[in-house]
């Protein structure tokens, strides 16, 4: 039987082989797609992320006076220790410097842990906290803020920063269609827009296996 | 007019009391010129965009949520959006003052936690 159809057998063959290499060659290149998710964000706690928090400190890992106040301040307000909405109480003396030399005012970025195990980030001066951040999650793959501080598109340029987990690679931030490559450092990201522009639009997260994702951000809101 | 030493001293101590006075009094007049208050709060309500009936000038600007969970907080003149602040960090915080009349506003992005959040902003 096999002998008689031998051409049906060929050609059902040939057809299942290129289906198949049409699959794998689809799976195994990595995603440009912006709508397409890479498959590998499972939900970490930020303290156990922030691979900074977990080395020896250094002279330069102490809060200087403008961060501490900032940092004193953070937490006025909070609702009780018992709410999901509450970080847990800051260990100022377990700060670490992330990254430092940033944006056109040279500031610093530090990360201080919280005692339910969020990360809580403080920048040295001009932009105030970032606030904390507990996990690492499919929906949260980094914790992404964006500010600006005075008048939008005047004044300080807004930034965009935030903290990321370590099979990130790097982060791309879209103003007005155009990509910058953010400072990638020790689980900590910044880019400070050009003067001239107002508001990025996404995010693109790049990650060690090649894959991305870029995430929206919400725009910003005119006066009325 | 010739100061002796002992009236220098006398000055001196004057001074001291004061100073001392000065640093005890000065700071708590500084901490409650500005009364924080909670404008909005509440459960889920994804999309909603809460703010103050008054214009004022203001301390700071917040929203307590859930860690996660996106929402963008701002002041508005009435003629200008000032300090800005999206992320999903808690809480969903703008530090600076703004000396000019506004509003305080909050915009829940997307959270559907079911977690109580509170929005908070100062008055004079």
């Amino acid at each position: 039987m096999l002998k008689r159809h031998w051409k049906f057998w060929l050609g059902f063959s040939a057809a299942l082989g290129g289906i198949l290499a049409i699959a794998v060659v689809a799976l195994a290149r990595p995603s440009s797609s912006p709508t397409i998710r890479a498959a590998n964000a499972p939900s970490v706690p930020a303290a156990s992320a922030v691979g900074a928090l977990n080395r020896p400190a250094t002279a330069a890992d102490a809060l200087p006076p403008e961060a501490a106040a900032i940092a004193g301040a953070l937490l006025n307000g909070a609702p009780s220790a018992s709410s999901d909405a509450n970080p847990g109480s800051l260990t100022s003396s377990k700060s670490r410097r992330l990254l430092s030399g940033l944006g056109s005012r040279g500031v610093s970025l530090y990360a201080i842990p919280t005692s339910k195990g969020a990360v809580c980030t403080v920048f040295s001066v001009a932009y105030g906290s970032a606030g904390c951040f507990d996990r690492f999650t499919d929906e949260a793959p980094v914790s992404v803020d964006v500010r600006d501080v005075d008048q939008v598109g005047g004044g300080l340029p807004a930034i965009v920063d935030g903290l990321a987990p370590s099979n990130v690679k790097a982060i791309e931030v879209t103003v007005n269609g155009q990509r910058h490559s953010a400072t990638l450092a020790n689980n900590a990201f910044f880019y400070e827009l050009a003067p001239s522009s107002s508001w990025p639009q996404t995010v693109t997260i790049t990650y060690r296996n090649g894959a991305t994702r870029t995430l929206s951000l919400a725009a910003a809101p005119t006066a009325h | 007019m010739r100061l002796t030493f002992a009236a220098l001293r006398k000055r001196g101590g004057r001074l001291l009391v004061l100073a001392c006075a000065l640093a005890v009094l000065i700071p708590p007049v500084t901490a409650y010129a500005a009364t924080q208050f909670t404008y909005a709060s509440g459960a889920y309500g994804v999309g909603g965009v809460y703010h103050t009936t008054g214009y004022n000038p203001r301390q700071y600007n917040q929203v307590w949520h859930k860690s996660g969970k996106s929402w963008e907080v701002w002041y508005d003149t009435g003629n200008n959006a000032y300090c800005v602040v999206y992320n999903s960090s808690n809480p969903t915080r703008c530090g600076n003052p703004i000396s000019y009349d506004a509003r305080a506003e909050a915009w829940n992005l997307d959270d559907n936690s079911g977690v109580t959040w509170t929005a908070q902003t100062t008055v004079p």
